[in-house]
């Protein structure tokens, strides 16, 4: 569960973030919507602990997982190669069928797994960094644009594999300008501008176009 | 649950990436042609070199058991060789020899005379180098080390990987330990190739080279680890591969290549030996006071002869229980022998002066330090050579005056130099022994070459652990 | 060409790198000229000692048989005659063996082949870590620094993604752009050599003429292999980090490990058997001659040198100078057959070792630069050549006068002989075509990949 309550960021006499409450339970899938400068990265280094609030405080319950833009693994190994060795370092050693449990579980062919990821899509490399996640028996999913550059069906299949975690047990929150990614996937949306949280409400079925309404207004 | 550190499986993920490219197969392949190819030529080189000397070595006391009855005089002028002791070891590190000689003739009132130098016999575009297995490791080890870790942490920085590394690693810590570890894990394959070497000489079946050898593979270990610890600290500092491959070599070209050069530049300008011209010059100015030591009749004697006289409460030469003109030799030996260690001390200090200022622009280069130790450790550094030229001096000195105490004892004044004494007296005179080379003699002044690779690691040890 | 230059410029300019190796090329080529400043100096001066020591040696004989004056066979058995070699004025730009081989040697009448293999008096250590002269800034750092601008030329802006966009603009292709950029690094380079060279000439006084211009004239040339080089590295590589590891390989196996493998290869399959075998030899040949009957030696002595028939005797129980020389001289001419051999050997293994210079520029370069400064194995042989005409010129001075059993007395060393001819040596004949054969062979492969791959 990740809770922000009255989160202020300054850098300088710039404010970034003013006064934002935000919750996302377990469970739930939360899109982050807003402009470039709104303060979506902000917030998510803040609950990484990247950085610190200048005042609020933040909860987070549970192993936290980021998921950068660009995930960034070794090209030279192996998808299940690159899972196993980042387990290790989290002092978890997967045998080889853990791994592939574990990669399957999100989704990544079978014949893709022992190829090198030189060969990946970025979807396929963000299935790993997931699968990576997973293995440290993460429940916070923290993912940064995660759909920019991936195809519709990519975008499809990551909605699916989000909704699956979310019902596994996840909280899960992601920024992002794609609003038809948060028509299939989001439970709720909160839109930041300027550093504030200018809306927020639950997706309930309504369709791209329809949000694109409510950010033009929020904004 | 205590979760294990991530130190172990930091460096076996880092080794594995080293292996995994292509690149690092390669340059094994090529570092170990090398290192075969000079271990065998320089081993080749060594061996039938020292076959050639032990034969000459042989050959040359042949002919002095088998000279005919000679006088003692004549025997001291046809003088004898002294050959340095030659180890195996030197196949790794040739050192100073082709520069310095390994012969020294000798012969009565002549010192430092004919040394066989070889390095006027080459081609000048042999100064560039000679391909010896400690070259191999000195610079190319280190350039392999800095072209396959100069990403260590810097490519985790540009890629953007460190982020998730640290996010796995958590509050443990351990990157830098980790990472640095792999690294040298990684390239051990190329430090076992290295070591190879003085441990293959091993086996040829020369006795006393074990303990010299297994300092050598330390020396060489430290310095594999210096080079790691190094190539670690720059790549944590630059934010890019690029930039820690840039600085990484320039501090390589300027330790390994431009360093050196300049250091015997620099040294000779500043504190410039005296031409041998000069250096006999000044010789004979002062050996020329003392007398001439063949003329018994030389007025610079006078006072010598008298005083033997006395002793001996005799008024004529003649007289003496002994040849005179021995003794005489015996004292122009000794006089000439004391004027030449006199003038050879001054050149000698200008040596250690340039050698001390080598010493100390050494701490900028750790490759000139493991040069020193490995050079030390085969036998073929500065200090050995001084030693075997010292040794062959004292021996020549005693040589000769074996020879003068036959003139004296077995010849008569009243002959004229013409007696020829019995041929077995000279073979009583024993062979040039030198000290054989020992660890204890090989580490003898090495500390500050030992720090410099400690001051190194220290260094770079603190500046990676602080940034990484 | 003029829009793709000034295009580079403003880019290259910018780089803090491109001042930090051009000013560190500039300021090595300074140390350089320094010390060869210090190299002449002290040559010249040990030269210019010699005539002093000479005279002062003779002083001492002079005093020595100041009262009745003595034998000349004393006289010649104590004294010493310099032989030397001055330096060529572009010596000190690329010393080649003028540091370890001996360029003055004393020699006296005795038996000459045991007097020839004295070293100079030096430091061993200095002279293993290798020379720091101008041929070495301008012959292998140089083409390092011209490495390190150009290896990236191309690879640089495919990793920036610029390179699609300005192979857009027209202009020519990669292959136009590539020799654009690479041309103005090399004018780069070619104006800090040309100012160290510049520098040099007036510090070291060389005189201006085709002899000293074809120096530098040589060393640029020099270069050429490396703008191939760089070029094909330039050319091939996809990234710049991989373009300078390539540099790198490049500049390590031709400068470092190919002219030292060849150093070592060359030395183990043409041993020169040291001059010990020479020294053994004569000196058994020349003392045996003490425990043999006189007249037959002196015998062999006047079959290989009839003009002194006119002795044709020596005493056998007295001690006469006449055998004494003569002795020496049938062990000189004894290994005369071993001199031969040896220095055809050496002769052999040089020109091996300029043949292979082929594969390493660097090596190559050295080679022609010590030739033509007249520095090189040639130039010490030589010498040592020079050095045995004079001591056939002692020979038939004094031979004469001490078989004639002449008397010398005061002021005799004012008519004894002096070595006169003393020239360098001369350059080797210019050959410009090695280097640029090597280049011409090696730009073919300078082929840019695609903008795309």
């Amino acid at each position: 569960m990740i809770q922000l309550q009255n989160i202020s960021k300054a850098f300088g006499s710039r404010p970034v973030l003013q006064n934002l409450s935000l919750q996302v339970d377990r469970g739930r899938i939360l899109g982050l919507l807003g402009g470039n400068g709104a303060g979506k990265t902000t917030t998510l280094n803040l609950i990484l602990g990247f950085l610190q609030p200048d005042s609020g405080t933040i909860t987070v319950t549970g192993e936290t997982a980021y998921i950068p833009e660009n995930v960034a693994l070794y090209p030279e190994l192996s998808g299940l190669e690159n899972l196993r060795a980042f387990a290790a370092l989290a002092g978890r050693d997967l045998s080889t069928q853990e791994g592939e449990n574990l990669l399957a579980r999100v989704k990544l062919p079978a014949e893709a797994m022992s190829r090198r990821l030189a060969s990946y899509s970025k979807g396929m490399r963000q299935r790993v960094a997931i699968a990576i996640a997973l293995a440290r028996q993460a429940q916070v999913f923290l993912l940064d644009e995660p759909t920019t550059g991936l195809d519709p069906a990519a975008v499809h299949d990551l909605a699916t594999l989000l909704r699956q975690l979310a019902q596994d047990g996840a909280a899960i929150l992601l920024t992002t300008h794609d609003l038809w990614h948060l028509s299939i996937d989001s439970d709720e949306v909160a839109i930041l501008s300027a550093g504030r949280l200018v809306d927020r409400f639950e997706v309930a079925g309504q369709d791209a176009a329809q949000l694109a309404q409510r950010y033009m207004q929020a904004k | 649950m205590p979760v294990p550190s991530p130190i172990l499986p930091l460096a076996r993920l880092e080794a594995r990436l080293i292996w995994r490219r292509r690149a690092s197969w390669l340059l094994l392949g090529l570092f170990t042609g090398l290192m075969l190819l000079a271990g065998l030529l320089s081993g080749l080189r060594q061996t039938r070199e020292r076959e050639q000397q032990a034969a000459y070595q042989k050959l040359v006391r042949q002919q002095w058991e088998s000279q005919p009855d000679r006088h003692p005089h004549r025997a001291a002028h046809y003088g004898t060789f002294a050959f340095k002791p030659r180890s195996l070891l030197a196949a790794y590190e040739p050192g100073i020899e082709a520069f310095a000689g390994r012969i020294q003739f000798l012969e009565a009132h002549r010192q430092n005379g004919a040394n066989f130098a070889e390095a006027s016999t080459l081609s000048s575009a042999s100064r560039l180098g000679e391909l010896s297995p400690a070259f191999l490791v000195e610079c190319v080890l280190a350039l392999v080390i800095v072209v396959l870790g100069h990403g260590v942490f810097a490519a985790e920085v540009e890629s953007g990987r460190e982020r998730l590394l640290r996010a796995q690693i958590g509050p443990r810590g351990g990157l830098w330990a980790g990472k640095t570890l792999g690294l040298w894990l990684g390239i051990s394959p190329f430090v076992l190739i290295a070591a190879l070497v003085p441990l293959t000489l091993l086996f040829f079946g020369e006795s006393g080279l074990a303990d010299r050898a297994s300092v050598l593979v330390a020396a060489l270990l430290l310095y594999s680890v210096l080079w790691v610890l190094l190539v670690a600290a720059v790549s944590s500092v630059c934010r890019t591969s690029q930039a820690a491959l840039a600085v990484l070599i320039c501090l390589w070209l300027g330790g390994g290549v431009l360093l050196p050069r300049a250091a015997a530049g620099l040294a000779s300008a500043a504190h410039p030996l005296p031409d041998k011209s000069e250096f006999n010059a000044r010789l004979g100015e002062e050996i020329a006071k003392l007398g001439d030591s063949h003329n018994d009749k030389d007025p610079a004697f006078i006072a010598f002869k008298e005083e033997t006289l006395r002793k001996h409460g005799v008024s004529r030469v003649e007289d003496l229980p002994f040849n005179y003109k021995g003794q005489l030799m015996m004292a122009g030996e000794e006089q000439s022998a004391k004027v030449f260690a006199q003038e050879h001390a001054k050149i000698e200090a200008v040596l250690d002066q340039q050698t001390a200022l080598v010493r100390r622009l050494a701490w900028l280069s750790p490759s000139l330090a493991l040069r020193d130790l490995a050079m030390r450790l085969c036998g073929t550094d500065a200090a050995a050579q001084q030693r075997f030229i010292r040794e062959a001096e004292a021996y020549r000195f005693s040589f000769i005056q074996h020879l003068n105490h036959l003139q004296r004892d077995h010849t008569a004044y009243a002959e004229k130099n013409v007696q020829r004494i019995d041929e077995h007296l000279f073979d009583e005179i024993e062979d040039f022994k030198p000290t054989p080379h020992t660890l204890s003699l090989a580490l003898a002044g090495s500390a500050a070459s030992w720090a410099v690779l400690g001051l190194w690691i220290a260094l770079a040890a603190l500046l990676g652990r602080r940034f990484a | 060409m003029k829009a793709l230059w000034h295009l580079d410029w403003l880019r290259l300019r910018r780089q803090a790198a491109t001042w930090f190796l051009l000013g560190g090329l500039f300021l090595a080529g300074l140390t350089a000229i320094y010390l060869g400043k210090k190299f002449q100096e002290q040559q010249q001066a040990e030269i210019s000692r010699l005539d002093a020591q000479f005279q002062a040696q003779c002083d001492r004989l002079e005093h020595r048989y100041r009262e009745n004056g003595e034998h000349s066979g004393y006289w010649s058995y104590y004294s010493f005659y310099p032989v030397h070699q001055p330096p060529r004025p572009l010596a000190a730009l690329s010393w080649g063996l003028r540091d370890v081989a001996p360029f003055v040697t004393w020699v006296r009448l005795l038996g000459l082949e045991q007097q020839l293999y004295e070293s100079s008096l030096a430091n061993p250590l200095l002279q293993s870590l290798g020379q720091f002269d101008l041929a070495f800034v301008l012959g292998v750092l140089a083409p390092l620094v011209l490495l390190l601008l150009g290896h990236d030329v191309l690879s640089r802006d495919r990793q920036l993604g610029v390179l699609p966009l300005l192979a857009a603009q027209g202009g020519g292709g990669l292959l136009r752009m590539l020799a654009a950029r690479l041309l103005l690094r090399l004018l780069l380079v070619v104006i800090v050599c040309s100012l160290l060279f510049g520098i040099a000439m007036i510090i070291l006084q060389l005189p201006p003429g085709f002899d000293t211009f074809a120096w530098l004239f040589i060393a640029l040339l020099g270069l050429l292999p490396w703008l191939a080089i760089t070029a094909i590295i330039a050319a091939r590589s996809r990234s710049a980090t991989g373009s300078l590891a390539a540099a790198m390989a490049a500049f390590v196996s031709l400068v470092l490990l190919m002219p030292a493998l060849v150093n070592l290869a060359l030395s183990t399959l043409f041993p020169v058997p040291e001059g010990l075998e020479l020294t053994v030899r004569q000196r058994q040949i020349m003392h045996d001659g003490w425990d043999q009957p006189r007249q037959p030696n002196y015998d062999r002595f006047l079959a290989e040198r009839p003009e002194y028939r006119k002795w044709p005797t020596v005493p056998e129980k007295d001690f006469t100078w006449r055998w004494y020389f003569a002795m020496h001289e049938v062990a000189d001419r004894s290994v005369a057959e071993l001199v031969n051999q040896h220095t055809q050997h050496l002769r052999q293994r040089h020109a091996w070792s300029q043949r292979l210079a082929w594969l390493s520029p660097p090596a190559l370069t050295q080679s022609l630069l010590s030739g033509h400064s007249g520095t090189d194995l040639d130039a010490h042989l030589l010498h040592l050549e020079t050095t045995r005409n004079f001591h056939e010129h002692l020979k038939a001075h004094f031979f004469p006068l001490i078989f004639d059993e002449t008397h010398f007395t005061a002021g005799a060393t004012k008519s004894f002989p002096r070595f006169q001819n003393s020239a360098p040596a001369p350059a080797a004949p210019l050959n410009p075509l090695p280097p640029l054969l090597l280049a011409a062979l090696l730009l073919p492969f300078a082929r840019p990949r695609p903008v795309l791959s």
